[in-house]
Formats: C-alpha cells, sequence, structure tokens
C-alpha cells in the first residue's frame, strides 16, 4: 500500500523508537471458590505477550474469541490491571504510574469499544458523552465546549445537531461514530480499536473503516486495531499480530503476512476468511475442536491441540518468537 | 465503488495490490465518497432529513414524562394518589367532624350511615340536600339497635361552616375551625356510619389517611436511605466490606419479617423501653409510631441494597463505565455520573412499588395493635381494628369495613404508578 509507506516514511521523521511497547504482559483472572474466596485458579488471558507499535502505524490484533485480544488492548489503557509485564508509552512505563498521573496519559491513549450499544451511556445525551473528557480534563468549557463537540460529530460524519439527541436514537454505525468522537475528544495519539466494526454490518464495517483510516491520515493517530476477523484487518493494518489463548502465535508485516503465513494457526485462519467469488476453489484448514480452557491451557505450545502439524516435542517447549524475515516473527518450532 | 463491495473483496485479494490500491483509493483520494454512497445507515441520508425519531432533542426527563403521560392506568392512579394525599392533608376541613368527637348522650354508636335527601319527600322535587335526626330504639325481640329518622326537622347540609369547637390545624402550621360541611345540632351526618363509641367514620378516615398514608413514605426513606447507603458501598469496593454488608443482609433475612416487627414494635410501645429511657423522654403516641415506621424501615432495607450492590457491580463492567475511566473520569464522577444515574429508575420505581407493600404493614401491626394509639391518632388498619370490637358482629355493622376501601385504593394505585413509572424509564417500552 502506497500510501502507507509513505506515511511510515513520514513517521519515521519525528520518531524516536516506538510509541508503544508491550513486554512480557500478563494478564491473569483470579476464580476464587469456597467460603473464605481463595484463589483456586487462574484464567490465563494474557499470557507473555510483547511488541511494539511505532509511531503512525496500525497494528492489527486477530485471534478468535477467547485468545486474550480485548484483554490486552484493556491493560495497556489500564482500564484493567495487568498482572505482570510493562507497557511502555512513549518511553515511560504506564502501568507503574500513579492515578494522577495516569490521567495525563489518558489524554494521549483513548479505545473505541466493540459493542457501541453498551460502550455509550444511555442516560446521557451525545454532547455530554463527548464533551465529558472535556470537562474532566478542563480542556473546553460552555460555548466553546459545545463548538468542539460540534467539529467533532462533523468529522465523524454526524451533524452537530445531534448533539442534544440520545445513544438510543442512533443505528449502530452512528453510535460507533458517536464513540469515535468520543476518543477523538481528547485529541489522544494512540487509540486501541477494541473490535470496533465487529458488532456492524458489513456495510456499515466499510465506513467505519474507513472513518478509521481517514482520521488516522489525518490526525497522524497511531492505532491497535483489535479484529477477530483477518479480512477487516488485511486494508487498515501495516503489522498484524496473531494471537492465540493469550500468546503470540505471529507478528508480520501485513502484506507479508497475508502472502506468506508461517504459523499453521494463521494458516487456519487465513483459509477461513471467505471469499465472495464462488469460483475460487480454496482448502480450507478446518480446526478440529474448540480453544481450550485458559485456565489449564496446554503445556508447550498452546496451538498443539489442534495443530495439524504438532509433534511431540511441542508438549515440551514454549516455542519463542523468532525473527524468519526482517519484522516477521513466528513462534513455531515446525515452521 | 459502493461500501458494500469494500470489505468481501479484500479477502480474497491476499497479496493481491490491485485490490489493495482500489481500496487504498477511495479512501486515501476522496474520503467522504464512501459516505455518499453508503446506504440506509448513512449520515447523509440522515443529516438534515428531518428528526430521526420523534423524540429529538429532548431531556431525559421529559422523554419519561411524555412516555408516563400515555400510561392510562398509571396516570390515573397517579391523580387518584393526589387526591387521597390532599384530602389527607386538608382533612381537617373536608371532615364534619374532629377525629376523636363523639356525644355521650344520647350516643350516637353504631350509627348506619346517614342517609342524606337530596329531594323534597312531600313533593318530590329536587331540593337543598338535608338530614333527619335519628332516634335509637331496640328491637324489644332482637335487642339490635335499630334507627329510625323522626322526619318532622329537617336540617339542611350547611356548607362552610365555622364550628370553634373543633380547631385543627393544616400541615401543623395553618390553624382553622372551618369546615366544608355539616348540620345543626341535634342531627348529625354521618356519611360512612360511626364506630362503637359513636365517632364519624368518614372523619376518622380523612384523619387515618394522614397517618397511613405518609408512614408508606416516611418508612420506604429510611429503608431506602439504608439500602442506597450500604447496598452501594458493598458494590462499589466489593472485597471484604462487601462481604460483610451481605452478610448482614442475610442475617437480616433470616428473622421472619412479622416477628421482627411485633417484637420490636411493642418493644417500641412500651413507655418504659429503654430507648425512651435512653433518650430521657416519654414517648407519646406519634413519637412510638414514628418509631414504627424506622422499625420497617429496619426490616425491608435488606432486599434494595442487594439489588443496588448488584446494578452497581454490573453497571461498573459496562463499556460506557470503561469509557468514562478512559477518558480520565474519577472514580467519585464515575460513582454519580455513570453508575448511580443507571440505578435511578430502578430506585424510583422500586420506591414507588415499595411504599405499598409499607402500607399494608403498618395495616397489619395497627390491626394487631401494634401501632399508634387510638386516643390521639388514627390509621386506616386502627379503623378496622373497630370492627373486630367485642360484641361485634359485622353482618350489622358492615360500614365499619369501609376503611378497607382507601387501603386497597392507595395500595393499587401505587403499584399502578410504580409500573407506570418503570414503563417510562425503560427506554425498551419507548412508544
Amino acid at each position: 500500500m502506497s500510501n502507507q509507506r509513505s506515511k511510515d516514511a513520514k513517521g519515521a521523521a519525528t520518531q524516536t523508537g516506538p510509541l508503544l511497547e508491550v513486554k512480557n504482559l500478563r494478564k491473569y483472572f483470579p476464580i476464587r471458590g469456597g467460603i473464605f474466596s481463595r484463589v483456586v485458579a487462574n484464567v490465563k488471558a494474557v499470557e507473555d505477550v510483547s511488541f511494539n507499535v511505532q509511531r503512525g502505524e496500525v497494528v492489527g490484533l486477530v485471534g478468535e474469541s477467547g485468545s486474550g485480544k480485548t484483554t490486552v488492548g484493556r491493560s495497556i489503557l489500564r482500564l484493567i490491571e495487568p498482572t505482570a509485564g510493562e507497557v511502555i508509552f512513549d518511553g515511560v512505563d504506564v502501568t507503574k504510574l500513579s492515578k494522577a498521573h495516569m490521567r495525563e496519559y489518558r489524554k494521549r491513549m483513548q479505545i473505541i469499544f466493540q459493542d457501541p450499544f453498551a460502550s455509550l451511556n444511555p442516560r446521557m445525551s451525545v454532547g455530554d458523552i463527548i464533551g465529558e473528557a472535556m470537562t474532566i480534563h478542563n480542556l473546553a468549557r460552555g460555548k466553546e465546549r459545545e463548538q468542539r463537540v460540534a467539529q467533532l460529530l462533523e468529522r465523524v460524519g454526524l451533524s452537530p445537531s445531534h448533539m442534544r439527541r440520545y445513544p438510543h436514537e442512533f443505528s449502530g454505525g452512528q453510535r460507533q461514530r458517536i464513540g469515535i468522537a468520543r476518543a477523538l475528544a481528547v485529541s489522544p495519539q494512540f487509540i486501541v480499536a477494541d473490535e470496533p466494526v465487529s458488532a456492524l454490518d458489513v456495510s456499515i464495517q466499510a465506513q467505519v473503516v474507513n472513518l478509521l483510516q481517514d482520521l488516522k491520515e489525518e490526525l497522524g493517530l497511531t492505532l491497535l486495531f483489535i479484529a477477530h476477523d483477518l479480512g477487516v484487518v488485511e486494508y487498515i493494518s501495516d503489522h498484524v499480530i496473531v494471537m492465540y489463548l493469550g500468546r503470540i502465535m505471529e507478528i508480520a508485516p501485513s502484506k507479508d503476512l497475508y502472502a506468506n503465513p508461517i504459523h499453521p494457526y494463521t494458516e487456519a485462519l487465513l483459509s477461513a476468511v471467505p471469499i465472495p467469488d464462488p469460483t475460487v476453489k480454496r482448502d480450507r484448514i478446518i480446526l478440529q475442536g474448540d480453544i481450550p480452557s485458559p485456565i489449564n491451557p496446554p503445556s508447550g505450545c498452546v496451538f498443539r491441540t489442534r495443530c495439524p502439524i504438532a509433534t511431540k516435542e511441542c508438549a515440551d517447549v514454549v516455542p519463542p518468537l523468532v525473527e524468519v524475515t526482517p519484522g516477521h516473527f513466528k513462534a513455531c518450532i515446525n515452521r | 465503488m459502493t461500501d458494500k463491495g469494500d470489505l468481501p473483496d479484500t479477502p480474497a485479494a491476499g497479496a493481491d495490490s490491485d485490490a489493495d490500491a482500489a481500496i487504498g483509493g477511495p479512501t486515501a483520494a476522496a474520503p467522504q465518497v464512501p459516505l455518499e454512497h453508503a446506504p440506509a445507515d448513512s449520515v447523509e441520508f440522515e443529516r438534515g432529513a428531518g428528526p430521526l425519531l420523534t423524540q429529538e432533542g429532548k431531556s431525559q426527563g421529559r422523554i419519561v414524562w411524555e412516555q408516563f403521560r400515555r400510561h392510562k392506568a398509571a396516570l390515573i392512579g397517579g391523580w387518584i394518589l393526589v387526591f387521597m394525599y390532599l384530602s389527607a392533608i386538608f382533612a381537617g376541613f373536608l371532615a364534619p367532624y374532629g377525629l376523636n368527637e363523639y356525644r355521650r348522650s344520647p350516643s350516637a354508636a353504631f350509627r348506619p350511615p346517614t342517609q342524606v335527601h337530596w329531594t323534597d319527600p312531600d313533593t318530590g322535587r329536587l331540593t337543598r340536600p338535608f338530614v333527619y335526626d335519628v332516634v335509637e330504639t331496640r328491637d324489644p325481640v332482637t335487642r339490635q339497635r335499630v334507627y329510625e329518622e323522626s322526619t318532622d326537622v329537617r336540617y339542611p347540609i350547611k356548607f362552610f361552616v365555622h364550628r370553634p369547637s373543633q380547631p385543627y390545624k393544616i400541615l401543623g402550621l395553618f390553624k382553622s375551625d372551618l369546615h366544608l360541611f355539616g348540620v345543626d345540632d341535634p342531627a348529625r351526618v354521618f356519611l360512612w356510619g360511626t364506630n362503637n363509641l359513636g365517632k364519624d367514620l368518614f372523619s376518622r378516615v380523612l384523619y387515618g389517611g394522614q397517618v397511613s398514608l405518609t408512614i408508606g413514605i416516611l418508612a420506604v426513606w429510611v429503608a431506602f436511605f439504608l439500602g442506597l447507603l450500604l447496598g452501594g458501598i458493598a458494590g462499589y469496593y466489593g472485597g471484604l466490606v462487601d462481604d460483610i454488608i451481605m452478610r448482614l443482609v442475610e442475617v437480616f433475612a433470616a428473622i421472619p419479617g412479622l416477628f421482627l416487627l411485633i417484637v420490636l414494635a411493642s418493644l417500641l410501645r412500651d413507655p418504659n423501653n429503654p430507648l425512651a429511657k435512653a433518650f430521657g423522654l416519654q414517648m407519646t403516641s406519634a413519637q412510638t409510631f414514628l418509631l414504627t415506621v424506622i422499625v420497617l424501615g429496619f426490616v425491608g432495607w435488606g432486599g434494595l441494597a442487594r439489588v443496588i450492590r448488584s446494578l452497581i457491580l454490573s453497571a461498573r463492567e459496562l463499556d460506557y463505565a470503561a469509557a468514562a475511566k478512559a477518558l480520565g473520569a474519577g472514580e467519585t464522577r464515575i460513582l454519580w455520573r455513570h453508575l448511580l444515574p443507571s440505578t435511578a429508575s430502578y430506585v424510583i420505581v422500586d420506591l414507588t412499588l415499595s411504599i405499598p407493600g409499607f402500607i399494608l404493614a403498618e395495616t397489619g401491626l395497627s390491626f394487631l395493635g401494634l401501632g399508634p394509639s387510638e386516643l390521639d391518632t388514627a390509621s386506616w388498619g386502627l379503623l378496622l381494628r373497630d370492627a373486630t370490637a367485642r360484641g361485634i358482629s359485622i353482618q350489622f355493622v358492615p360500614w365499619l369495613l369501609i376503611p378497607g376501601i382507601p387501603i386497597l385504593f392507595a395500595v393499587l394505585c401505587w403499584n399502578l404508578l410504580g409500573d407506570g413509572l418503570r414503563d417510562a424509564f425503560d427506554p425498551k417500552k419507548r412508544r
């Protein structure tokens, strides 16, 4: 994608290292039981995840349900506190910041949620929803706030007159635009888009993805785009991270991943992407069974229980992420 | 190129750079293009196209009110309640007799409702309403009381009569002795009959409303204060605090409610009770009554605390609470702006629906003789108790059951009102 490459170059001009570095991120959700609420087990939602996001790039994070991608996104913003690991945003480990310091960083990192029906407070008007952040951070008040909300609404393709309406009066796609406007209200550098289109109709998906891409170009945003659908991720992302059961399976430049997937899980995911051309025949890799329980993940490679090329050795070691070609990492000992 | 085409195309593309260019094309070149050609959901379609729903730009309160107005039953219930509460406030004015006014001789005990004559018995024409005085005799065989109208003197019903012997205060502030209607002595106008002492039931029902209708509201406030406070704390802070509060709720729930009420009420109405002694005051009936209210509240808060706790717990996990956190909102702001308002509709509805329960509880207590004393107050439960007085066969004095009617209406109307409010607050039931 030529325009994306040029943007990479533009980003490189100002850049001093990656905007976001995630190092050995771990998130366990304790399961408590018994009368004394002892921790009886842990749901290992994210296990040892590390990756970088360069300035101005879009990184796609894909994986099926339960692979821990949302947990990664929310841990980065500290909407849930990570169990271990570092989230280094612009050189600062945000997991160690105090609440007051974190508030400053919340102006720089934002999130767009998956469910546009749950992410907007039904009791607040659209103007209040978008303007709340400005009030919180003392960015604008009264008329000025109203003006900025109006600008944001127009920016995301809604009308300023929608300001006084309530979320329930909007369709899913429109609500998602409101959610985007809310995230933009603090002029963030980095946005986690947590499956922003998976709750929408296919036709609307395209609009919202296009909108995100426009915004990214105009405002120079950096995006972590979480999705379970490789098709959506493909054309917005520069890099793609494939997760399975809380671990990273493969990281690759977008084009590279689609042209040349290395990990058998990525292959399976790609083969599941529907092709709208009925004459094209492709061998589907159908994975057997369900994703295993994250309470007791398989030993060694977590994917081995469903992997078509698994061998005995897979059970013994956790495969490390190995760089195959520049920027292309895989976690598989058989490929 | 339409938007619909955009997405499904891409997967096939894989490494195909043509498809990439096609996708990159519209977005990079003309960002607005896909929006303009977008289907029904599109913004362009709705921008400037007038109201998209009927409720454009209305505040939440206004929407709720408009929804509520369409709920006929609730509206009727609401108006009946307004009427009942007004009549309780102005009981002194509306009641022709005082709460404890009665005549020793001749006694007016167990008088049936006085017949008001609207027509002249001689001419049969409509005339100014009047009553006759009533003479009590006994049936020589059964010894039942028999009342006969002595038709020689007509006593017209007078309106706005001053009765200096029966002053009253409205809301404890405005003193007056003006009564809406009355008749000259020795006649009496007992619209709903009298009890065993000859006290006017109509007046007593009006005065009884003051107690019975307010007790529900007062008790509900006690219960809701405790329930909201403790439930909110439990839900928001969780952990050990949550555990302690919820165990407390369970302990309260384990005590049989009626038993607790009876024990506490009988304890509290004892003038020598430890509470009264602790405050160094002899409790008047009104004070015991207030304590009854508190007792009712104490029994009723547990269920609400549980619900509020779970509402806060679930609201805390909602995306919009997470969004507020991501925007940098503090805990107080999240709690007040996002979490508590999400419980408001439940609270208002539950409040409304709890009041009839407390009204019934008070009625039950009074009926059992555990409410305020009969001498200086009246409540509907207490009035019903008259019907159980010794030596009474209810079939001969059926009017003593009349106080049951306002109880029925109050409870029914509060429930209707609560239903209406619930529907009005529910965004999914909007019409």
